[in-house]
């Protein structure tokens, strides 16, 4: 019975997709005669997919290691990444570097960046938490999100004060709102032509590997660290049960404090690695971001590290099959139906354990 | 004592009332000399305040030519300039033009609009002036439907105004030349297929509109044509589609404001190696910043001539503009300097037939009956519908981050 | 003794406004700040009958009522000549058509002994109706309210302040904050996607009175069945999300306010197909064909939406009898539209919060186990919330449209969801004195003292700071990058946060807020226009 219910709401809902689909450039029919015509474009938009998508995860690794721990959604979080890419961009100004500068100004040029946004934006984080959310902790969990939701709105703002500030800091540019440069310093070259020399019908460039290479390193070195150091295993247990933690010794607050450090890094090295990516920097790209990697770590399941790599890979590749094969208008809306669909059937995501809906 | 109090308070406020209309006993305002407004309504906040504050600035010099004053020296001009643009959008605001627009047709003391910027604000614009017969000049609308019955929507230009008699005049030609003058120029460059993006709005997406028929009416090849989200992160997706289906050109129908610039990089990103197309909304010092270095090579189709190309009275123009502000006009703001001294000449005219130039229909009408008027721009008038009967159009390209130009293009 | 601190408090914040204003603003801040004065002073004082406590209002009143007026000399005298404007010119009344030219230093003497004396009496006043019995005062209370309110659009014409357009945006938002109350509010739901009900009924009113797809009916009937149709929305979003609480419902919400712009924005070539009858097994291929039936639109496909072209022009409310451009470039019309609109929506959620669903949101917000213990059932309680909730966005959204006379989808975004949220926070959860206070300073704030504070920064910077900085970096971070307009969504941030931290009942909380969250430390039940109002 509760089976035969299932497969009938299924069917239900597929016929829906099938039929209102179109309107939103799903056309099940033509997608699959586009793919079959070409393949290769498959897969090009898969790789594409996944450079965006681990950017994603970087990210999405932020909402949630603080979900896990305190069962907060930090809208502040997508915030404090642009941040990071406003960071680099300021070191990399101050730097002077250009697509001409010798590799090596241009190596030290990122290096720097690197590590200023990552300090910078883990500060950041770890302050939010200090001024918005600790004296929230016992208040009921609204009251921390409306004050995470108001922290979003003035980290925000903050950049978009920082842009204005080209009087000191002219890689800004003449405009406070419009997108920055971003200086190119990585540069295109074919990973698969020019360095392998292998001929596929598909454009895979230093760029793409670098952003997928270092999200690779960053996501599996956190992995490995919240797995077996001592501080990692100090904030599994506090996720897993606040008072025992305390009970057991465990300084809880530096344990959240660390974990709010640890997204914050994340973030920033996702802000440098996407404005070396993207070569734009723009005040509004945390709150975009920002919700779709909030949406990849809930469809990977909150709470869950693995999950939001995985949810981040993903909504990437969602993303890029739906500029594809259905329509860049509709893309957003596709996103977030994932993300309602996902709430609505299976709040748990797809690795989540049962967290459970304490309101 | 309590109903007493309640009778004490309204009386109280009668009695204010009436003594701020007893007081109000100054003159009032004689007719044959005193001040009367211009106004201009053009989005000054983000990222277009660029050219807008140019425009501003042609506006201004407009009118200082004639030290403020017309109808020797009888009226003065007391100019303001208006911002129809919020922070929270970054961009014209609908909510902001009608506000604006209501406060025009409100104070009686303004006799004539110039603006608006964009196509989308002049439509919202037109009918809330157009009652009151107060005349718009705008220096940069180009959207056809604005003024030219059946090249736009089925029901346009007359819907825009109610009482009958139209009140919108331009000085810039309108995109149904810009569009397919830009196909034309892609088929001449070389180009026999090409893929058309849009930023969806009234203007991008017309102009694009137009470029997609002329250029099926010429044989050029259309494989595509999209309208972009304006507010994405990145566009590496949607220009890998487009440069499998190699393009000889993609065609940008949109304005700066709508992430020209990141759409171009990516473009550029995914190794994309043709030639690339844009219309004025991105012939702007702001794209060429946004872009960088993705912005090499684009070709720009513009409604008139860049400044750097302006010959006899108006390279004189550009070079007082020059002296004066100590900076380059951008493309619109020759139009700003036009449309201020054809305002000064229409209120000369109203003057001359001995009508008073504070009369919004006088004024109207005197606008519209501009014929062979002497302008920077050489000789135009302003037909029936609005619009200007100047008709040349000019091509630039992007060299070494600056507008070069490039060539003039149909039209004439 | 008298105390004059809640006063001087008044006094100040309002002097703010004349101090940015000048003018005319003076008469009508200082009314308003006497009226606040008198109610503060009215309900702490210790006197019996109505006449000594209004006289003993009268000082604190004058007090208020002299610091507004020192703000508007401090305008005209400091602020005017620091800005760089001549203080002499001159300033209009306009009757009609006819404008009337008033010399600047009569006006600021008419607008000082107005706002003075009209200080003083509304301080009088308003305490001394502190005096009478509950039923009496709040006739009294209302009966102000309602004549200020009609004043108020007529002072404004006249004395040409240019205040109309700010206090019907103001007005339109308080409308749409008064619906989100009842459902973050009463019913204790977080909807961060409330501007897409907003833009669901903008969007159905627009297309039923527009050119676009060629139907014009009545404005007065069509913000009927945009209201209707916002709480079938309301009804449609509710239904599967209910089995979510707190953040999790807060993160759909979200979800659905970030599709629903979208959608509005791309239905621009609409034709439906019946999917199934396009397979087919024999000689023929379903993926290069399309040859299933077609349903709608099959001529051609539909442009529904004009997507971020918008609809445009939308239809303007007709009233029989009545000049046709009644509605047009005249804002008094809509002033009144939309008042009328609020006032009615506030009747309605009276009724509502006072009858048994009322009771039965209260009670699940508190404890929905225990509510469903006692026989209110949730699903249904929840989904009324969420349905009445987007009916009034529904009005606000018809509303909307017509005024701007067209609708795009860029206005409908996340942002709107969030400041409609700040006011009912600021204000107070679950007090629509409290929403409404909370709507006028936010909206008034953004509107008004923002976009004000903008230009006389631009002009204080240009005309006394500028000529004596000469250090060309800190000369362009002046003027370039302190713009108090970018400042906008700093301060809606600010405000959440410090609510939450400060006072997460709001400034003027509903009486059971209060009784939770000050359980103890006073009797419950005191009335809810208090000191509260006169810290801020």
């Amino acid at each position: 019975m509760r089976i035969g219910q299932r497969v009938l709401l299924a069917s239900v809902g597929i016929y829906l997709l099938l039929f209102f689909g179109p309107l939103a450039g799903f056309d099940l029919f033509r997608v699959i005669g586009e793919i079959a015509n070409k393949p290769s474009t498959l897969l090009q938009q898969l790789l594409i997919g996944l450079a965006n998508g681990s950017l994603l995860a970087l990210i999405a690794l932020g909402y949630t290691l603080v979900y896990g721990i305190i069962e907060l959604v930090n809208f502040a979080h997508g915030d404090v990444y642009m941040l990071g890419a406003f960071m680099s961009l300021t070191v990399i100004g101050a730097f002077n570097v250009d697509k001409g500068s010798s590799p090596a100004i241009k190596a030290t040029a990122i290096v720097v960046a690197f590590l200023s946004a990552v300090v910078f934006t883990a500060g950041v984080n770890a302050l939010i938490e200090r001024v918005a959310y600790r004296r929230l902790r016992n208040a009921p969990r609204l009251a921390v999100l409306i004050s995470a939701i108001g922290m979003s709105f003035i980290v925000q703002n903050v950049g978009l004060f920082w842009g204005s500030l080209r009087a000191f800091f002219p890689i800004m540019g003449v405009n406070s709102a419009a997108p920055k440069a971003f200086p190119d310093l990585i540069g295109r070259i074919d990973v698969f032509k020019d360095i392998l020399h292998i001929d596929v019908p598909i454009a895979f460039n230093t760029k793409d590997l670098l952003v997928i290479v270092m999200a690779s390193v960053l996501m599996i070195g956190l992995r490995l660290f919240v797995q077996y150091t001592k501080l990692g295993k100090a904030m599994r247990a506090t996720a897993e049960n606040r008072d025992a933690a305390k009970i057991m010794g465990i300084d809880v607050d530096r344990v959240i404090s660390f974990t709010f450090l640890l997204g914050g890094a994340l973030a920033g090295a996702a802000g440098l690695l996407v404005g070396l990516y993207n070569n734009t920097a723009v005040f509004t790209m945390g709150f975009t971001a920002g919700l779709r990697a909030f949406t990849a770590a809930v469809v990977g399941g909150i709470g869950n590290i693995t999950g939001a790599m995985l949810g981040g890979m993903l909504i990437g590749i969602l993303a890029a099959f739906s500029d594809q094969y259905f329509s860049s208008r509709w893309t957003n809306a596709w996103v977030f139906a994932v993300l309602v669909m996902v709430m609505v059937f299976r709040p748990t995501g797809l690795l989540g354990e049962s967290v459970g809906q304490k309101a | 004592m309590n109903k007493r109090s309640t009778y004490l308070m309204l009386s109280m406020a009668v009695l204010v009332s009436l003594v701020l209309t007893a007081c109000g006993g100054g003159a009032a305002a004689p007719a044959t000399g005193g001040t009367i407004k211009v106004v201009s309504d053009l989005p000054m906040t983000g990222s277009s305040l660029g050219q807008t504050q140019t425009i501003v600035n042609g506006i201004t010099q407009a009118f200082e030519a004639t030290g403020n004053k017309v109808c020797g020296g009888k009226w003065q001009i007391q100019f303001e300039a208006h911002d129809d643009a919020s922070a929270a959008l970054g961009k014209w605001d609908p909510d902001v033009v009608t506000a604006n627009a209501k406060q025009y047709a409100a104070d009686s003391s303004i006799v004539a609009v110039i603006g608006t910027f964009n196509s989308g604000a002049a439509k919202l614009m037109i009918p809330i002036l157009n009652p009151e017969n107060l005349a718009m000049i705008s220096p940069a609308n180009t959207y056809p439907g604005l003024t030219k019955p059946g090249k736009g929507e089925a029901d346009e230009p007359g819907k825009y105004f109610p009482n009958g008699t139209p009140n919108y005049a331009r000085v810039v030609p309108a995109d149904d030349l810009q569009g397919a003058v830009g196909a034309n120029w892609a088929k001449d460059l070389g180009a026999t297929s090409v893929y058309i993006l849009d930023d969806q709005e009234l203007y991008g997406k017309g102009l694009a509109d137009v470029f997609d028929a002329s250029a099926n009416e010429i044989g050029l090849t259309v494989l595509g044509h999209e309208g972009i989200d304006g507010k994405a992160a990145d566009y590496k997706a949607l220009a890998t589609k487009v440069n499998e289906l190699n393009p000889d050109l993609i065609y940008f129908g949109g304005i700066t404001q709508n992430n020209a610039g990141q759409l171009w990089k990516d473009i550029r990103n995914v190794g994309y190696a043709g030639l690339l197309m844009g219309p004025d909304g991105i012939y702007e010092g702001a794209f060429l910043e946004a872009a960088g270095d993705a912005a090499e090579g684009t070709y720009l189709t513009f409604g008139g001539v860049p400044p750097s190309e302006l010959q006899g009275a108006a390279a004189t123009w550009r070079d007082s503009y020059k002296a004066k502000f100590g900076s380059d006009p951008e493309v619109y703001t020759v139009y700003g300097y036009v449309a201020g001294t054809l305002l000064v000449d229409a209120l000369e005219r109203v003057c001359t037939a001995g009508g008073s130039p504070t009369d919004r229909k006088t004024v109207r009408d005197a606008v519209f009956a501009t014929k062979d008027f002497d302008s920077v721009l050489g000789k135009f008038s302003i037909d029936a519908n609005g619009d200007t009967t100047i008709t040349t159009m000019s091509g630039s390209v992007v060299e070494n981050g600056e507008f070069v130009f490039s060539s003039l293009l149909g039209g004439g | 003794m008298l105390k004059l601190r809640p006063a001087l408090t008044i006094g100040l914040a309002a002097a703010f406004v004349t101090f940015l204003f000048g003018g005319w603003s003076i008469v009508v801040i200082g009314l308003l700040a006497g009226a606040m004065t008198g109610l503060n002073y009215g309900q702490r004082s210790l006197k019996r009958t109505p006449r000594e406590i209004g006289q003993e209002a009268i000082v604190p009143g004058l007090v208020a009522a002299g610091m507004v007026v020192l703000g508007g000399v401090v305008f005209s005298y400091v602020v005017t000549p620091a800005v760089g404007k001549p203080l002499a010119y001159s300033l209009f009344l306009k009757f009609g058509k006819t404008a009337v030219r008033m010399d600047y230093f009569f006006v600021l003497m008419i607008s000082i002994v107005a706002g003075v004396l009209l200080g003083a009496l509304a301080s009088w006043y308003m305490a001394s109706i502190q005096g009478l019995p509950e039923h009496t005062r709040r006739a009294r209370l209302i009966i102000v309210l309602v004549v200020f309110l009609l004043i108020f659009p007529f002072f404004e014409q006249i004395t040409n302040m240019q205040w109309m357009a700010a206090v019907i945006t103001v007005q339109i938002f308080i409308l749409l904050a008064l619906g989100l109350n009842i459902v973050v509010g009463y019913a204790g739901l977080l909807d961060l996607g409330y501007a897409a009900f907003f833009a669901i009924g903008a969007y159905t009113a627009g297309l039923l009175n527009s050119p676009q797809i060629d139907i014009s009916w009545n404005f007065w009937l069509v913000i009927w069945i945009a209201a209707a149709v916002g709480s079938v929305a309301g009804l449609a979003l509710g239904a599967p999300t209910l089995r979510l609480r707190g953040d999790y419902l807060a993160i759909v919400t979200l979800g659905f306010g970030e599709i629903v712009p979208v959608v509005f924005r791309n239905l621009i070539t609409v034709t439906l197909r019946e999917p199934i009858t396009r397979i087919c097994f024999v000689g023929c291929d379903p993926v290069k064909e399309v040859r299933n039936a077609c349903l709608y639109a099959c001529t051609g496909p539909l442009d529904l939406t004009a997507g971020e072209k918008g609809i445009n022009p939308i239809g303007r409310p007709l009233i029989p009898f009545t000049p046709e451009n009644l509605f047009g470039a005249n804002y008094l019309p809509w002033y009144f539209l939309i008042l009328v609109l609020i006032l009615f929506s506030i009747f309605l959620i009276r009724r509502m919060h006072q009858s048994r669903i009322g009771r039965a949101w209260m009670a699940i917000r508190e404890d929905e186990l225990a509510a469903s213990q006692m026989g209110i059932d949730p699903v249904k309680t929840k989904l009324m919330a969420f349905a009445m909730g987007a009916t009034f966005s529904g009005f606000a959204g018809a509303f909307y449209g017509s005024y701007i006379s067209a609708i795009f989808p860029g206005v409908f975004d996340f942002s709107v969801s969030v400041i409609v949220l700040c006011m009912v926070i600021l204000g107070g959860l679950g007090n629509m004195v409290g929403v409404i206070i909370g709507g006028i300073l936010i909206m008034g704030t953004d509107r008004l003292f923002l976009p004000q504070m903008a230009t006389l920064l631009k002009g204080f910077m240009t005309a006394t700071v500028l000529p004596n900085v000469s250090h060309p970096a800190l000369r362009d971070f002046l003027t370039f990058s302190l713009d108090p307009i970018q400042f906008r969504l700093m301060l809606f941030g600010l405000v959440l946060v410090i609510m939450m931290i400060v006072r997460p009942e709001g400034l003027v909380p509903s009486a059971e807020r209060r009784a939770e969250l000050h359980a103890g430390d006073e009797a419950a039940g005191a009335p809810p226009l208090e000191a509260e109002v006169a810290a801020h």
